[in-house]
């Protein structure tokens, strides 16, 4: 049987998070260094920025319950 | 939009356009969103229906969540690029140059400068029904001295704008006799 601690997971969606953040932060950049912040980039940024942090809500209610110490399973001879 | 930050404005220089790709060049981008948006949807229901003891493990149920999560993270920062890609673009034409700013990706911007008395041959081109309909297309700047060639894409109305280019750089033209003459020598 292999199978490695769960919270392995949480930590490759934090990196996950990292990188995106870094992303967004540069696109947004773009759009003020290059004075475009009109009334259309402004709602996508916001429109973006909204489904994030809805996301975010929703993946944290899931999460929140979760026992993060169990191990997850990736293979194991029993299955067949 | 402050055009100052972007090019440095010389003292009789006037901005006359500033153009922006028609809108509706972005609207198949909103429509691959929204298929993308609702794929984990229909992956979600179809899993539940067919195999419902695999989302019945909670690890498992926990990863496909943690990995949609990721996913829909991943179609917004697309989104977003794209739209930097499309939005990004433009071009700015005053009387006295024109500035083409084109941004390939989020790392890689190119900017072109042309002076307007140097136009040799400026056209327009609507290809395809939705260009027809919605009076959008391309305008190809060529100059005498260069063989670079600016093109406007997929700009509203590319006819009046290639008409209003003409009669700039004749103005240009004129105001640069001197230049021209010393190019010819």
């Amino acid at each position: 049987m292999i199978s490695i601690p769960f919270y392995t997971v949480l930590f490759a969606y934090l990196i996950f998070l990292c990188i995106f953040v870094i992303f967004s932060l540069i696109n947004f950049y773009h759009i003020i260094a290059t004075s475009s912040l009109t009334f259309v980039s402004f709602t996508i940024t916001f429109l973006v920025f909204a489904l994030t942090i809805l996301t975010l809500y929703f993946t944290w209610q899931i999460i929140s319950q979760v026992n993060w110490s169990q191990n997850l399973i990736l293979f194991d001879t029993n299955w067949f | 939009m402050s055009v100052s930050n972007v090019i440095h404005q010389k003292d009789y220089e006037k901005v006359v356009f500033i153009l922006h790709r028609h809108s509706l060049t972005f609207v198949p981008i909103i429509g691959l969103f929204t298929i993308l948006m609702l794929v984990p949807v229909v992956l979600y229901f179809m899993l539940n229906n067919l195999f419902p003891e695999v989302l019945a493990n909670p690890e498992v149920h926990t990863s496909f969540m943690l990995f949609g999560s990721v996913y829909y993270l991943s179609t917004y920062l697309f989104f977003y690029g794209r739209f930097i890609d499309f939005y990004l673009d433009m071009w700015i034409v005053t009387n006295d140059r024109i500035v083409d700013i084109e941004q390939h990706s989020l790392f890689h911007r190119e900017i072109t400068e042309l002076d307007l008395y140097r136009i040799q041959d400026v056209t327009a081109s609507v290809r395809g029904v939705f260009s027809t309909l919605f009076k959008y297309g391309d305008v190809a700047i060529k100059t005498a001295s260069s063989t670079s060639t600016i093109v406007f894409r997929n700009v509203p109305n590319p006819n009046h704008i290639r008409e209003q280019l003409i009669s700039l750089a004749d103005e240009d033209r004129k105001y640069h006799m001197k230049d021209i003459a010393l190019d010819g020598n």
